[in-house]
């Protein structure tokens, strides 16, 4: 209400401006692509195009039935500045939404009123990846936004679309689970559609926190808080035992559950969660896979696919069609993946990497190593893989080969050449976390 | 609905009075469309208030719908040249024909008025869309605009 206010004192101040420019009145002509040739009068505008002063006397916006069924603010006279702007929002965010991610993106920073419009439109067209890399004193985000159809996307790289600072840690349903920099002992919770941060303690106990949340519609089309839970996980004595903290947005209180596993050794997270109707899903240590259900509360251990040890960045977890799925490269060079089938493994897809790679780098003469491969993760059925500083996508139900970015892309927005990144020795410095949004 | 050539009455906010063929409006207007079908215009008395609407734009957006009623089956190439002479206006015009297809709600034209301004800001740098534009008053303070300067120099 008080933004309100704040604006509508803005336009009059602008319009007061207006009258005083309105001698100085140029035109000049602009070309617009496409050959349509648009004559522009040249004329003090206010904060908002399409919203000239002499345009606020002119339109009255008068119903065509009778006044009696016709909201108030068309009636009175002078006093429908809340009908306007909405209108005129309207008008904009038609023109927004026809917009390029690049174009929109530059249009942020047009003016401060565009900035606010822009983003629910920029929002809406997300889809693709986060990318973000951690250095030493900061972190950048950036987004690759997949475009086209399945037989043919591309992609188009964006830089800082996500507040600065922030290391994300989750994404569920266009939610996103991150933690700031600068204030190391909160989360916080960040609905990117309208901006909101919800903020909550962090506890040094954590091993894994989660984020599950089912209302991916109205995530994307109601100003409010979507409903939101946050599923902790904390150790017990000597990381033997772990138990799970709930923090539900609806009732605002968090409690422990009645869903523990007890095991006798130290059980570690490694992956981040994928949450899939209901369920959330980690990697944990001694190739298991750790269930919990969010409602009922539920713990289970689910084996994973194949036995033997798996590096980190060898194995992925993610959600396609509503169903886990599991990738793992393994050696020599093989790519699998499971989806998880009323509890058994169902393999998908099998075949030796260097074909995918072949696909896109042609001339690579099939040697690759082992560990210049790495899976990053899933997008509906596209997977994303490393090799040597690039990353490419790879379809695996149609087998279609997709170039994403490469390190180097990312590189040029970075800080000025940080020394860490380069030098063997501290390789782990500069970490690349890759998450799909929206999930 | 009625024969082709039944007529119906615009009214302009100069209380001009267009007297327009229904198939005309009814094909393009969503709005005179509904007003047609369930019946509350009356033919020998009514007028049809467009009071928003003044009637150099009305006229135009009259010229739009007859043009595109019966060229429909025109080439794509000669009919788009049309539309461009036809937004060949001054910005104000535009505005107004934006407001005027949007009240009517004629899809089409509103479409092609988007695509026009979509080319407007498309690719150009902020500069210059706040040229094109004249946005003058920005609303950042000079310590934001500073900063997104320097955040993204390619922008400007």
């Amino acid at each position: 209400m008080e933004k309100k206010e704040g604006r509508r004192a803005r336009r009059r101040t602008t319009k007061s401006q207006n009258n005083e420019n309105e001698e100085g009145n140029k035109s000049f002509k602009f070309v617009a692509p496409g050959d349509v040739e648009v004559l522009i009068g040249e004329r003090p505008s206010p904060s908002v195009w399409l919203l000239p002063a002499t345009l606020h006397h002119k339109v009255r916006m008068v119903p065509l039935k009778p006044p009696e069924e016709a909201p108030e603010h068309f009636v009175a006279d002078g006093q429908q500045p809340n009908k306007e702007t909405e209108w005129n929002n309207n008008v904009l965010e038609d023109i927004f939404s026809r917009l390029s991610l690049k174009s929109l993106a530059r249009c942020r920073c047009v003016c401060k009123d565009w900035l606010t419009l822009v983003y629910r439109p920029f929002f809406f067209k997300l889809n693709g990846f986060i990318v973000q890399r951690k250095w030493v004193s900061n972190t950048t985000n950036s987004f690759i936004q997949l475009e086209g159809s399945r037989e043919n996307m591309n992609t188009t790289l964006l830089f800082s679309i996500l507040p600065k600072d922030m290391l994300i840690m989750d994404t569920c349903n266009g939610l996103i689970l991150c933690r700031s920099n600068s204030a190391k002992s909160t989360l916080f919770v960040w609905n990117p559609v309208n901006g909101q941060l919800a903020g909550f303690p962090f506890s040094s106990m954590e091993i894994a926190t989660a984020i599950a949340s089912d209302s991916y519609q109205s995530c994307f089309t109601s100003i409010s808080f979507p409903k939101f839970k946050l599923v902790r996980i904390v150790s017990g004595h000597r990381s033997r035992n772990i138990k799970f903290e709930v923090y539900s947005s609806e009732t605002g209180a968090s409690r422990v559950s009645n869903g523990t596993y007890d095991s006798s050794r130290r059980i570690s997270i490694a992956s981040r969660s994928i949450y899939i109707k209901g369920v959330l899903y980690w990697i944990m240590n001694r190739q298991k896979l750790l269930s919990f259900h969010v409602e009922e509360e539920l713990t289970s251990l689910i084996s994973l696919p194949c036995n033997y040890p798996s590096a980190l960045n060898h194995q992925v977890i993610g959600e396609s069609e509503g169903i886990l799925h599991y990738a793992q490269i393994s050696k020599p060079l093989y790519l699998r993946v499971w989806c998880l089938h009323d509890e058994t493994w169902e393999l998908k897809c099998q075949l030796n990497i260097v074909i995918v790679l072949e696909k896109y780098k042609p001339n690579s003469n099939g040697r690759v190593m082992f560990n210049q491969v790495a899976v990053l993760c899933f997008k509906d059925s596209m997977l994303l893989l490393k090799f040597q500083g690039h990353v490419i996508g790879y379809d695996f139900k149609n087998g279609k080969v997709i170039y994403v970015y490469s390190y180097e892309d990312l590189n040029l927005q970075s800080p000025p050449a940080s020394p860490y990144q380069k030098s063997p020795l501290y390789p782990l410095l500069s970490v690349t976390n890759v998450f799909p949004f929206p999930s | 609905m009625g024969s082709p050539l039944k007529k119906i009455m615009l009214c302009s906010s100069e209380k001009e009075i267009f007297s327009v063929e229904e198939q005309v409006m009814v094909q393009h207007s969503v709005i005179i469309n509904n007003m047609i079908e369930d019946g509350s215009y009356n033919y020998e008395e009514s007028k049809i208030p467009l009071d928003c609407v003044d009637s150099k734009t009305l006229k135009k957006v009259i010229d739009y719908c007859t043009y595109h009623t019966h060229h429909h089956n025109d080439n794509q190439e000669d009919l788009e040249a049309w539309d461009a002479q036809f937004l060949n206006v001054d910005s104000n015009g535009l505005y107004d024909l934006l407001m005027a297809a949007n009240y009517l709600e004629i899809r089409n034209l509103l479409d092609l008025i988007y695509r026009t301004i979509k080319n407007m800001i498309k690719g150009k740098k902020i500069d210059e869309i706040r040229r094109i534009l004249n946005i003058k008053d920005h609303g950042f303070t000079p310590e934001e605009e500073e900063q997104n300067r320097k955040e993204y120099p390619h922008f400007y």
